[in-house]
């Protein structure tokens, strides 16, 4: 359903990405994990074309798209097809929750006010959030404004969720409450791309997992296998270094 | 106290005629110059936030042009100057002109810093989800791009009160104009500029209070 190949991205003389490839079947639920400054998040923003990749190609559903030559309609079918959720949440700090929720269904899908109203207030329920509709974002706690940014990405019914690092700000005693709602988005058999420093979070909910290092994929496996038999002696100290410490209970 | 009775009798006998000169020409030349100044400063911060190529040179050449060289020669050239070429305009629309270029230059510059000024993160909370450039500029960046820009717009607004006295030296009959003539034949100079300052003071206060107040209006 999303497939992508040869991603390259360079940042003047500093190659973040040197071909990276990556294949979404629908329900798939996919750990992108490495180390920092290994280019898990340039490489997930290349996807929706948040940075555009200087080679490679992206098709998702019946787009295909060279990344130097996607043209500004392409771009906008992409990122209409796929959720996006930030580190920094970036909600609009202008607007309330439900806002926030309904603005892309309103601006992008033009949809009537009332049905998006009531497709957002879905999705905040979901997310747990059905007693702060108008709350702005400064009046929600870090944990809350990301699940409302959950709740914005899911509200537009997208092919694909993508998810930076999503409880990478959070106060740890926050963090909690934002993968409970991710599992519960993927246990429903959402399709989701997250880049993610929990570990154990990725082996509890990830049916895939990717391994990246220096901008290149060094292992992928099936999640079972990539925790219990990893290969690649990186990926082998990486969790080495990290599994002890998994310690959310979600 | 024969000397107060004279004070008393100029400083009435001229405020209404300065303050007439203000209504008539200062505050129109204001008005119209920062409003026509505005449109022009929003267009040339866009077309450099949205990196237009060639127009975006065109305007860094302009806002270059004008805000290194002095509103007095600028005003001279288009009201002296430009008859030569024969464009010849009366010194209302000239100050207007000239004005307005001016003021369109300076605030170009802070409405694009106003605009900067909003966190990238607010742009991709419209991009990533499909909006294009103006959806996300009219809908997210705008009203945040507003609230940080008041300040120094109102800046450059009581500037502009102050500097329309520039217009007296192309025949306007502003305030400052009316002042110098008043000056001419009453022999008072201290006492008369001491009250147009009180003037333009006033004026300039009631603008300020007039900020202060679509600040916090813009808060919420």
């Amino acid at each position: 359903m999303l497939n992508v190949s040869n991603i390259h991205k360079r940042f003047g003389n500093n190659e973040v990405l040197k071909g990276v490839d990556l294949h979404v079947e629908k329900g798939d639920v996919i750990a992108i994990l490495g180390p920092s400054g290994s280019g898990k998040t340039t490489f997930l923003r290349c996807l929706n074309f948040l940075e555009r990749a200087d080679e490679g190609e992206i098709t998702l559903g019946d787009i295909t798209t060279k990344c130097t030559k996607a043209s500004k309609k392409d771009i906008i079918n992409i990122r209409k097809r796929t959720g996006f959720v930030f580190q920094n949440y970036n909600l609009i700090i202008t607007k309330t929750a439900i806002q926030n929720v309904m603005e892309p269904l309103l601006v992008v899908q033009k949809k009537s006010k009332e049905e998006a109203k009531r497709i957002a207030m879905e999705a905040l329920d979901k997310v747990g959030l059905s007693n702060r509709y108008d709350f702005y974002p400064s009046q929600l706690s870090g944990g809350q404004q990301q699940r409302v940014g959950i709740a914005r990405a899911i509200a537009v019914n997208p092919d694909v969720i993508l998810l930076d690092e999503p409880t990478s700000s959070l106060d740890p005693e926050l963090v909690g409450e934002v993968l409970s709602v991710i599992k519960k988005i993927a246990k429903e058999g959402t399709t989701i791309v997250i880049v993610t420093h929990e570990i154990a979070f990725a082996k509890e909910v990830a049916n895939r997992v990717v391994f990246m290092e220096g901008g290149k994929v060094v292992e992928e496996n099936n999640s079972s296998e990539f925790f219990s038999n990893p290969q690649n002696k990186r990926t082998i100290e990486f969790l080495n270094r990290f599994l002890p410490e998994y310690n959310y209970y979600i | 106290m024969h000397m107060s009775e004279r004070t008393i009798e100029i400083l009435t006998e001229s405020f209404w005629p300065i303050v007439k000169a203000g209504i008539q020409y200062t505050i129109p030349l204001t008005l119209i110059s920062f409003l026509i100044g505005l449109i022009i400063a929003i267009i040339v911060a866009l077309i450099q936030v949205a990196n237009i190529k060639v127009l975006k040179q065109l305007v860094q050449v302009y806002v270059w042009i004008f805000r290194g060289t002095p509103m007095l020669v600028q005003i001279f050239i288009i009201f002296f100057g430009l008859p030569k070429m024969g464009i010849l305009l009366d010194p209302f629309p000239a100050a207007i002109i000239a004005f307005s270029l001016n003021v369109g230059a300076y605030t170009s510059e802070t409405i694009r810093a106003a605009i900067l000024s909003v966190p990238k993160g607010q742009w991709e909370a419209g991009y990533a989800f499909g909006m294009t450039f103006s959806q996300v500029f009219r809908r997210i960046i705008l009203r945040q791009a507003v609230k940080v820009s008041i300040p120094p717009l109102s800046n450059a607004f009581i500037g502009l009160v102050k500097d329309t006295s520039l217009a007296s030296t192309v025949t306007l009959t502003e305030m400052f104009m009316v002042t110098q003539r008043i000056v001419a034949y009453r022999y008072e100079p201290l006492l008369l500029y001491i009250e147009l300052a009180v003037i333009y003071l006033l004026l300039c206060s009631i603008l300020n209070i007039l900020q202060k107040y679509l600040e916090k209006k813009l808060v919420h």
